[in-house]
């Protein structure tokens, strides 16, 4: 498997996202989907959003759950391409990654906590809030109208 | 900063359209004005003739002010119908349309431009001075939904400046404080906030209300109206007389002023003390449950930010900055209408046991 050394932003402004409580929140605004992650998912995003290279990532979440270090790369390279294709991460041209030393180190006593393989679940119910019909007729000075007129 | 071609394009365009109301204004024998109390803001609308007037105020009515000198926003209204005024053409092309009809090169840091699709209605704001522009073809074709929540971009993006946050949410309570009622349209928002005037509960609202994160969570009244699904309606007794579209449920939903009706049930603000996220269930009575903060914002941001043009990045910030205070919950409905109410105000006790002394 590749490793994966890229460093991923929010796709903002199109995208928006919150974590609260252990749970990310993450909704497209140009395409009207809604996603939520939560346990090592949310974890996941929130150090994407720190923009930690992956493979760093994947040894942060070793260092963290118990789980075999093959499960855990493949569940967080998984992830990660799941977000790329719904555009909701866009690579960072910046090859300065930050230091995780740090971070795994506080950790270095911790319990391992039991690995759930994080999923993404999306939501595209809301969706035709955005799905306007494109200008049918204009009337003489070029204004859109509806012809539907007893609405 | 100096000014940019769009910022002055924008608001050339913004005075030229200004202009036109005030020869409508002019042709009417002058404006009609109307003063509103809305979320502590004390807002005019100034119509150019009486056409438009009967399907943008009964919404507001309870907010009903004294005249002021000086409101801090002033909308201008008007139809090319009963004034005679037509409208200029468009300086821009159809493709310049987009989602939810934003003007792209007419919207600058202060000149809000809009074309409100379906609705047919051109919304203008300027936010270094105060103003917005209203202005539809004719009145007598305006969409009962705009006239259940009239102006609701031009309240979105002006009270979004001024610390309050425009929501497709419902709210009821109690004197001691009300609920924000959250969800997609069909998820039990309206059947709760109606099935509470059954009670003495207080309403808020029923399709959309303002909020206010700091410096403590408040909901503010902004229209008196409920909406519902005509076969809907006619399940509460209190609203099925009161249908004011009753003639037109075969293509509207059914819309009802609640402050004609029940005038001392509305309050035009509550402090927030919970977030319920109802939900159409089959049991037999209503139960609520905890949820969790990111469940609620689920319920609320999307269905919110969806129908908002501009600012949704300031306004998501707003929404979770009020949902993390206030605890949440999930209310199942059940198939007694009658017991909302009490479920509601089951919520509310609870939630008081949670908050901060």
């Amino acid at each position: 498997m590749n490793i994966d050394t890229n460093i991923y932003q929010v796709n903002s402004p199109s995208v928006i996202n919150e974590t609260i409580e252990g749970e990310s929140v993450i909704i497209n605004l140009e395409l009207g989907f809604y996603y939520s992650l939560e346990g090592a998912g949310a974890e996941i995003w929130d150090l994407l959003l720190k923009q930690i290279p992956v493979s760093a990532i994947i040894d942060i979440v070793k260092h963290k759950y118990n789980a075999h270090p093959d499960e855990i790369s493949t569940s967080v390279n998984g992830l990660v391409n799941e977000l790329i294709e719904e555009k909701l991460i866009v690579p960072v041209d910046n090859e300065a990654g930050k230091n995780v030393s740090k971070i795994i180190e506080s950790d270095h006593n911790a319990l391992k906590i039991e690995f759930v393989t994080p999923k993404l679940h999306k939501f595209s119910d809301m969706q035709d809030l955005l799905l306007l019909d494109p200008i049918h007729e204009v009337d003489e000075a070029g204004w859109p109208y509806s012809k539907d007129e007893h609405k | 900063m100096p000014e940019s071609a769009n910022d002055k394009k924008a608001l050339q365009f913004f005075n030229q359209i200004h202009d036109l109301y005030r020869q409508a204004a002019q042709v009417a024998g002058g404006p009609l004005t109307y003063y509103y109390a809305i979320a502590g803001k004390n807002v005019c609308l100034s119509f150019a003739g009486p056409a438009l007037v009967d399907y943008i105020t009964p919404a507001l009515s309870h907010l009903a002010a004294a005249p002021s000198d000086l409101p801090e926003l002033t909308i201008y209204l008007w139809d090319s119908d009963s004034t005679n005024i037509r409208m200029r053409p468009p300086p821009w092309g159809r493709d310049a349309f987009s989602y939810h009809g934003e003007i792209s090169e007419y919207n600058t840091g202060t000149i809000y431009t809009l074309f409100q699709q379906g609705e047919d209605t051109l919304n203008l704001l300027d936010t270094d001075r105060n103003i917005g522009i209203f202005w539809r073809r004719d009145a007598k074709t305006i969409p009962y939904y705009t006239v259940g929540a009239p102006l609701r971009s031009m309240f979105h993006w002006w009270m979004n400046k001024h610390g309050r946050q425009l929501l497709h949410a419902a709210s009821v309570g109690t004197a001691h404080g009300a609920a924000l009622i959250v969800g997609k349209g069909g998820s039990g928002k309206s059947t709760t906030a109606v099935a509470c005037l059954d009670s003495d509960m207080i309403y808020i609202g029923d399709d959309y209300v303002l909020t206010a994160p700091e410096p403590a969570p408040h909901v503010f009244s902004l229209y008196n109206t409920a909406k519902l699904d005509g076969d809907h309606a006619r399940r509460f007794a209190g609203i099925e007389p009161i249908i004011a579209n009753k003639n037109r449920l075969d293509t509207e939903k059914a819309i009802a002023f609640i402050y004609q009706f029940y005038p001392r049930r509305i309050r035009a603000f509550l402090p927030l003390n919970a977030i319920i996220v109802p939900r159409v269930s089959k049991g037999k009575k209503a139960e609520y449950f905890r949820i969790s903060k990111a469940e609620a914002i689920a319920a609320l941001a999307p269905s919110t930010l969806f129908q908002l043009p501009r600012d949704r990045e300031h306004s998501f910030q707003m929404m979770t900055s009020l949902v993390k205070q206030l605890p949440c919950y999930r209310l199942d409905l059940g198939c007694d209408i009658s017991g909302i109410p009490a479920a509601v105000e089951a919520v509310l006790f609870d939630a008081g046991k949670q908050m901060p002394l």
